[in-house]
């Protein structure tokens, strides 16, 4: 069984989208729990994509493929977790969104499947998301932290005005921010809590500003 | 045209700067596809393209960086790709008069499998439409290029209808290691690539300023004959009383520009952030390189 899940993570660190499926069911035949399948296998080979892409071994491409197998074994595993929520611990919970009048979203869905893969909770909702929607939804869903993407340089100043509306509602909420046109020094002049420069990066700050260390066992 | 013998003309030219950052200035009000603007408000289009040709460009080039059917999906356009691209060279044809007008065409804006799930098949309708609407063009600047399968369709849709004249411009980070795409491509491999998809200039787009453009431009220098084109941005923004400013302003560049222009990039303009005004900086150089 053990080997099952070596194979599993595996499968997700050579992004093996088409076929991580079969192997899933098989885990679960062999009465391994959804928990035991995403913790021992799936989060596993995430964190190896991840130590892979900081250390320049890897690029974007093989992160995309790990990114896409994860995604399709958790379609798999999420119904399981949804029918028993207790099963499953998050790391906590993160809400995000591409700010007003920006409709680019590869960053942000990638960042979602990278924090998801590292236990996190993700609700993600959307694009071209309003001030009005995001406290809409804060205060629906209370997130640990908030994650803001924009892409256009003129979204930066929506970016801005985002920040300052949730402070304003949420003072305590942990806000993160990511994008091409966004670094830590605009991160620091708006006030968020953080700044993620690509999406395996994005998730050690969430670790980082939750405490979570990186050898914590769930 | 539609060749590129006007490069013999001269020795440099001077590209035109950036349209989407002028427009999402105005956009910014209300929410609106910056491609959209060559039906809703063509006469803000022409005046763009007119402040470019009246501060030097040689070269101008269509608002239809995003006009692919993805792209234009997420503002409920998909099915205006056609009417949008052509509409855009007749607003740039009118303005350029007997200057040249290049087409911009990005990336798609999805993920092409295996990495999303739009087929390889699908990206190329979507680019075969958006080359239908450009048939009247000069030559075809495909840019901020991050992906060679991307390039690969793009290029392949094009002359599917048409032989004009191709560019392919990438956009590089900078790594330990050097300058990379965000997908993993070094310059000499873009270089490689470009030579065997066989386009007829190759350069460089975006980035993070005419500095770091310079010395990617120089690498690929080292590695080919063809014509090199550089549209850099100006510098990465930061925000200054809630206005956005670049920091490599048209004064700023000047330096770098003429050594750019002595280096044999053949065709030089700018690309986030860049205003007419930095036109005027590089038409000065280009004035004194042309006429010496």
């Amino acid at each position: 069984m053990r080997e099952l899940l070596v194979e599993i993570s595996n499968y997700i660190i050579s992004g093996n989208y088409k076929t991580i499926g079969d192997k899933v069911y098989l885990a679960l035949d062999s009465n391994l729990t959804a928990k035991e399948i995403l913790e021992g296998g799936l989060m596993k080979g995430m964190e190896v994509v991840g130590e892979r892409f900081k250390i320049g071994e890897i690029f974007l491409p093989e992160v995309l493929m790990s990114a896409r197998a994860f995604k399709s074994a958790m379609s798999l595993l999420e119904p399981i977790f949804l029918a028993a929520e207790s099963l499953k611990q998050s790391r906590g919970k993160i809400l995000l969104g591409t700010v007003k009048n920006d409709v680019h979203d590869i960053g942000k869905n990638l960042v979602g499947i990278m924090l998801k893969g590292n236990g996190f909770d993700v609700v993600d909702i959307g694009v071209d998301v309003s001030i009005e929607k995001f406290i809409e939804n804060i205060e629906k869903e209370n997130p640990d932290i908030i994650g803001l993407s924009a892409m256009l340089t003129t979204t930066m100043l929506w970016m801005k005005k985002t920040v300052e509306s949730i402070r304003e509602y949420f003072p305590d909420k942990l806000i993160i921010i990511g994008g091409a046109p966004v670094n830590q020094k605009f991160a620091d002049e708006i006030h968020a809590s953080g700044f993620g420069k690509d999406a395996i990066d994005a998730v050690t700050l969430c670790k980082r500003l939750l405490n979570i260390g990186n050898n914590t066992n769930l | 045209m539609a060749s590129l013998d006007f490069l013999k003309k001269q020795k440099v030219f001077v590209f035109d700067g950036s349209m989407g950052t002028m427009l999402q200035t105005i956009a910014m009000k209300e929410f609106l596809c910056p491609e959209e603007f060559v039906l809703i408000n063509p006469d803000l289009v022409k005046n763009i393209h007119s402040a470019y040709i009246n501060a030097g460009s040689d070269i101008i080039q269509t608002n239809t960086f995003g006009a692919n059917s993805y792209r234009l999906k997420k503002f409920g356009l998909s099915n205006k790709s056609y009417e949008i691209n052509s509409r855009a060279v007749e607003l740039a044809r009118s303005c350029a008069k007997d200057k040249v007008v290049a087409a911009s065409v990005g990336p798609l804006g999805d993920l092409i499998e295996p990495y999303g799930n739009v087929s390889e098949g699908e990206a190329f309708e979507a680019y075969f439409e958006q080359a239908k609407g450009l048939s009247e063009v000069d030559f075809i600047n495909i840019e901020t290029i991050q992906s060679f399968k991307e390039a690969e369709i793009i290029i392949s849709a094009f002359r599917a209808n048409y032989k004009l004249p191709i560019s392919l411009s990438a956009t590089f980070q900078k790594t330990a290691k050097g300058y990379y795409t965000i997908m993993g491509h070094s310059v000499q491999e873009f270089v490689e690539k470009a030579i065997e998809l066989d386009v007829d200039i190759i350069g460089t787009n975006c980035g993070e300023g005419f500095n770091q453009a310079y010395d990617i431009i120089n690498e690929i220098k080292q590695l080919t004959n063809l014509p090199l084109l550089a549209k850099p941005n100006a510098g990465i923004p930061v925000i200054e009383n809630d206005k956005i400013i670049y920091p490599e302003t048209p004064d700023k560049i000047l330096d770098v520009v003429e050594k750019f222009l002595l280096s044999g990039v053949k065709i030089l303009g700018g690309c986030c952030g860049t205003t007419p005004e930095h036109i005027k900086s590089i038409k000065k150089i280009a004035n004194k390189i042309n006429f010496s």
